[in-house]
C-alpha cells in the first residue's frame, strides 16, 4: 500500500512529465498490440487451413488460388474422380456475401458452396456448435460461422438474406479463429444460382485413398488436366510457413521498437526523477532508507508508469480494432485477434522494457552518498 | 555507558592534485545521556566530522564503535540499517521532504524500520504532540513556520528513540528566541529518552546547553575548559 501511494505521490508530482511518460508507453503498445493482434489471427488462419486440408489436394485453375482465381466447369469433376488414387473430389465455389463492391483489407464476409452430401467431408462435424449440416434435399438451408451469426444476431431458424434470397439457417459453427468464422455455408446448388455461375466451381478437394496415392497424384491429375493446378498439403503448409515468417518477423520488429520506445521514455523520465530527488533520496538514506528501498521504490513507480501505459496502450488498441472492424467502409472486415497470448506477451515486455530502463537510474539513485546528496535539498 | 567511540577519525578530500585535510585525527567517546557541542567556523571540519560519526560519510582512516562493537565503514549497505537503529539527525536548513506532511516526515525513519503504518502514525502524532505540534500534523514543510519546522525535524530525530541524536547547525536559521526554545526541548527530550546529544555549531550561545564543548580548527578538534565558555 505504501508503495503504491509513494509511487502516486511522485508521478503525480511531475504530472506532465508522467502523462507524456505515459503516452509514450502507451503508442509502443498500441503498435505492438495491433500488430501482435494481426498476426495472432494469420497465425490462427494458417494452423485451421493446415489441420482443414492435411492429407489433401487442392485443385484450381492455373495461375489462381483457392477462390481467387478461375472458374471451373462442374462436369470435370467425374474425370478427376476416375483417376486411380483419388477417393473423392469435393467441387466448392467461393463468392462474396454481399454483391456490393465493398473494399475490404481482411478477410470479407464469403458465402461457400459445397454439395450438400459432401459437407460433412468438407467440414468435421464437431466444428459446428448447433444444429446440423444442410441435407441433400435441403433447399435454400444454410450453416453460419461463428463471426457471422454474431454479427447479423443469427439462430437456428432465422432467416439470411443472401443477394436477395432468404436461407434458413440450419445450422451454427464453432468459433475456429479461421476464415469459415466469415462463411455461409450452403448447397453447391444454391450458391451457384445465387453468384449466377450455373455448374461451375472455383476449387477443388481432392482426397486421396491413401497416403501413399497423395504424392504421386497431383502429377497424374496434371497430366490429365493440364489447365489444372494441384496443390499438397506440404505446399499449401511451405506458402503458410513463409508468411508466417514475415508476420513473425514483423511482429518481432514491431515488439523491438515498442520496446525501445518504452524504454526511452522511461529512462528518461527516471534519470530526470532521480536527478531532481536527489537531495531527497540522500535524506531519506540518511534516515534509514537502505538501497534496497530506494531502488523498489523507484522501481515501483516505473512499474506503475509501465502499467499505466499498457492499459492505456491496450485500451486504445481495443477501440481502434473495434472501430476499424465495424466502419462500414471496411465492410466488417476482420484482420485482429486478440489472444490471452498476445496480451500476456505485451504485458511482460513492456513490464521488462521499463524495469530494464529503471534499474540504472534506481541503482544509481541508491548509491548516492548521503552527505554528497542532501547538499542538493 | 559508552554509545559512541571514535578513534582518530580523518577525512581526506582530494581535488585533482590537491588534498584538503576536512579532520584530522578525531577521536572522542560519547557517554549515554551527554550533550557534546562542537564550535567551529564555518569549514572547520566541524559537519564532516559529525557526519562521519553519524555514519553518513566515510572517513579516510579511523574506527568508529557502536557501544563495544566496531563498524564496519567500509560495507556501505549495513550503515543505513545501523543509521536508523541508533541515530537521529537534525540538518542545518530544517531539510524537510517538502510534499509529505509533518506526520509523513516524522513517521519516515518507523517506515524504514518496516513498522505498520498504523502504527507509525500514532507514533508520529505522539511525537508531534511533545514538542507542540499536535494541532499540525497535516501541515507541509511551506505551510509550516522556520521554527515549527525544526521542531518536526526535532521529532523525525527523536521518533524511534535513538541512543545518539546529531545535529547539525539547528539554529542557524531561526531567531534567538525561537532558539532558546528549541534547546530547551532538545535537552528534555534528551533528559527524558536518555539519548546523547552531539551539536555542531559556530554559535557559542550553544555551548551552555553542553556537558562538554570542542572546538574545531582546520580539520583538528580540541577540547574546551568549561571555564574558557561564555
Amino acid at each position: 500500500m505504501d508503495a503504491v501511494q509513494d509511487a502516486l505521490i511522485n508521478i503525480g508530482r511531475r504530472k506532465t512529465r508522467s502523462i507524456l511518460a505515459i503516452l509514450g508507453i502507451g503508442a509502443a503498445c498500441f503498435v505492438l498490440f495491433i500488430t501482435g493482434s494481426m498476426s495472432e489471427y494469420f497465425m490462427s488462419i494458417s494452423s485451421h487451413f493446415r489441420k482443414s486440408f492435411q492429407g489433401r489436394l487442392i485443385a484450381c485453375e492455373k495461375k489462381s488460388f483457392w477462390a481467387g482465381g478461375g472458374l471451373i466447369s462442374e462436369k470435370k469433376v467425374p474425370q478427376i474422380e476416375e483417376i486411380k488414387g483419388v477417393k473423392t473430389v469435393i467441387p466448392i465455389l467461393i463468392g462474396r456475401l454481399s454483391n456490393e463492391d465493398i473494399f475490404t483489407i481482411g478477410v470479407p464476409l464469403t458465402l461457400a458452396g459445397v454439395p450438400a452430401d459432401k459437407m460433412p467431408l468438407y467440414m468435421d462435424s464437431s466444428i459446428l456448435e448447433s444444429g446440423s449440416f444442410p441435407e441433400k434435399d435441403d433447399e435454400m438451408t444454410a450453416v453460419a460461422g461463428y463471426d457471422l451469426a454474431h454479427l447479423q444476431r443469427l439462430s437456428i431458424g432465422d432467416h439470411l438474406n443472401v443477394r436477395g434470397r432468404e436461407f434458413t439457417i440450419k445450422g451454427l459453427l464453432k468459433k475456429t479463429g479461421s476464415l469459415e468464422d466469415r462463411q455461409v455455408f450452403m448447397s453447391l446448388r444454391n450458391a451457384q444460382e445465387i453468384l449466377l455461375r450455373p455448374h461451375l466451381i472455383t476449387a477443388l478437394i481432392i482426397i486421396p485413398s491413401s497416403e501413399r496415392e497423395a504424392a504421386s497424384l497431383p502429377r497424374e491429375i496434371t497430366e490429365k488436366i493440364n489447365w489444372l493446378q494441384v496443390i499438397t498439403s506440404s505446399e499449401l503448409e511451405h506458402e503458410l510457413e513463409s508468411t508466417r515468417h514475415y508476420w513473425e518477423i514483423l511482429t518481432a520488429l514491431c515488439a523491438l521498437l515498442s520496446g525501445i520506445s518504452s524504454l526511452l521514455c522511461i529512462a528518461i523520465v527516471m534519470v530526470m526523477a532521480v536527478h531532481e530527488r536527489t537531495g531527497e533520496i540522500g535524506l531519506r538514506k540518511a534516515l534509514g532508507a537502505e538501497d534496497r528501498h530506494i531502488v523498489m521504490e523507484l522501481l515501483f513507480e516505473v512499474t506503475v508508469l509501465t502499467l499505466t501505459g499498457w492499459i492505456a496502450g491496450i485500451i486504445a488498441a481495443i477501440i481502434f480494432i473495434n472501430l476499424f472492424t465495424g466502419a462500414p467502409s471496411t465492410g466488417d472486415v476482420m484482420v485482429f485477434r486478440i489472444t490471452a497470448r498476445l496480451i500476456v506477451f505485451s504485458l511482460l515486455w513492456s513490464l521488462a522494457a521499463g524495469i530494464l530502463a529503471g534499474l540504472f537510474p534506481a541503482l544509481r539513485a541508491a548509491s548516492i552518498e548521503p552527505v554528497r546528496a542532501m547538499r542538493k535539498v | 555507558m559508552e554509545v559512541l567511540r571514535a578513534e582518530e577519525l580523518s577525512k581526506v578530500y582530494r581535488h585533482g592534485p590537491h588534498r584538503v585535510n576536512a579532520v584530522i585525527q578525531a577521536s572522542m567517546t560519547i557517554s549515554q545521556g551527554e550533550c557534546i557541542c562542537i564550535l567551529g567556523r564555518s569549514g572547520s571540519g566541524k559537519t564532516t566530522l559529525l557526519s562521519m560519526l553519524g555514519l553518513l560519510l566515510i572517513p579516510t582512516s579511523g574506527r568508529i564503535y557502536i557501544g563495544e562493537k566496531e563498524v564496519c565503514v567500509s560495507a556501505p549497505g549495513k550503515l543505513a540499517a545501523l543509521r536508523r537503529e541508533h541515530f537521529g539527525f537534525i540538518f542545518q536548513d530544517f531539510t524537510l521532504i517538502p510534499h509529505l506532511s509533518a506526520e509523513e516526515n516524522v513517521a519516515l525513519p518507523l517506515k524504514y524500520a518496516g513498522m505498520s503504518r498504523k502504527k507509525r502514525q500514532a507514533r508520529a502524532r505522539a511525537m508531534l504532540e511533545r514538542v507542540g505540534l499536535g494541532e499540525r500534523t497535516g501541515f507541509k514543510w511551506e505551510e509550516l513556520s522556520g521554527g515549527e519546522a525544526q521542531r518536526v525535524a526535532i521529532a523525525r530525530a527523536m521518533v524511534n528513540s535513538p541512543k545518539m541524536l546529531f545535529a547539525d547547525e539547528p539554529t542557524s536559521e531561526l531567531d534567538s528566541e525561537t532558539s532558546h526554545s528549541l534547546l530547551s526541548l532538545l535537552t528534555e527530550l534528551r533528559s527524558e529518552v536518555g539519548t546523547s546529544l552531539l551539536i555542531v555549531s559556530h554559535d557559542r550561545e550553544i555551548a551552555s546547553y553542553a556537558t562538554r564543548v570542542f572546538s574545531m580548527k582546520d580539520g583538528v578538534m580540541t577540547p574546551v575548559p568549561q571555564a574558557a565558555l561564555p
